[in-house]
């Protein structure tokens, strides 16, 4: 079960940097004005990079043997807060994409987040015993 | 009234549930006044600070007076004011949660580093949200976001480098 959230995250990560990648570098991206542009522009680059650095931190702790509860206590907490900003507040600024990539993301969400969650506990629960 | 006594007499006393709440990790409160006792006068310093500024911020908020310094009233965006109040929420639930951990005197450092990041996504997104939506030579609202963000981060760091400190003196003892 560890093992096949962990490859949900792993999948996820994978998704969100494709997509990310694909949004700023193309041109079809609509938001609803200018302001909301640079708002969805800006959180998009800031989010890249915490996933980015997230994953990088996260493998090279796993790599070296290091405790990996924290780090994963702080991925939790911050993969939930940027999913309630999107869902209770972007909504409206951001578009919608057709591409395949935009929805294999928006699916797979919230299983990322359960799968995070329950990763997080279960490495507290194993270094905790 | 044969049947009020007994009921009366089956009561636990406030002593029987202290004695059994005692064992539970969950109930065994400490108070944040004795925690922060244990702790250095550095640790005390940054938490009352903390919470003065989160005072002063809540009453800044309610009597208007942040407004003007607000994202939104530079962009006229329903999702700049929106983010904002959510933040506010999930800052009043961080300092929840780091009072809880004080009190319960367990995973503090935890607590707080995980806060720690919360902020800083918050200060960065924020900070780079406020340079792009400021108009040309209003740099007051930048610069005083900044400067409140930044003492933050700062004292947030502080307290888990001081509670750290605690931590290895209580291993070593």
């Amino acid at each position: 079960m560890l093992k096949f959230a962990q490859a949900i995250c792993y999948v996820f990560a994978g998704l969100v940097i494709a997509l990310f990648t694909l949004v700023l570098r193309s041109d079809t991206f609509e938001p609803v004005s200018t302001s909301a542009s640079i708002l969805s522009q800006d959180l998009s680059t800031i989010r890249i990079w915490i996933v980015v650095t997230g994953l990088s931190v996260y493998l090279w702790r796993a790599a070296s043997g290091q405790s990996l509860r924290l780090t994963l206590g702080v991925l939790t907490v911050v993969a939930w807060i940027m999913f309630f900003e999107d869902v209770l507040v972007l909504d409206k600024v951001l578009f919608v994409t057709q591409h395949p990539l935009a929805t294999a993301v928006q699916v797979i969400r919230p299983a990322f987040l359960l799968a995070v969650t329950y990763v997080a506990f279960k490495q507290w629960e194993l270094e905790g015993a | 009234m044969k049947n009020d006594d007994s009921s009366r007499k089956s009561k636990p006393s406030k002593e029987e549930l202290d004695a059994l709440f005692k064992d539970m990790p969950l109930f065994d409160l400490k108070s944040v006044r004795n925690t922060l006792y244990k702790r250095s006068i550095r640790f005390r310093f940054c938490w009352v600070v903390l919470m003065l500024l989160t005072l002063s911020y809540v009453m800044g908020w309610f009597s208007g007076a942040l407004l003007p310094m607000m994202a939104s009233s530079f962009t006229n965006l329903d999702a700049d004011y929106q983010l904002h109040q959510l933040r506010f929420l999930i800052g009043l639930l961080m300092i929840a949660g780091g009072t809880i951990a004080i009190n319960l005197d367990r995973n503090i450092q935890s607590v707080f580093i995980g806060i720690f990041w919360v902020q800083l996504y918050f200060c960065v997104s924020g900070t780079l949200r406020l340079v792009r939506s400021l108009p040309e030579g209003s740099t007051f609202s930048l610069t005083t976001y900044t400067v409140i963000q930044s003492t933050i981060l700062v004292l947030m760091v502080w307290l888990i480098v001081e509670e750290r400190i605690y931590q290895r003196n209580l291993y070593r003892l």
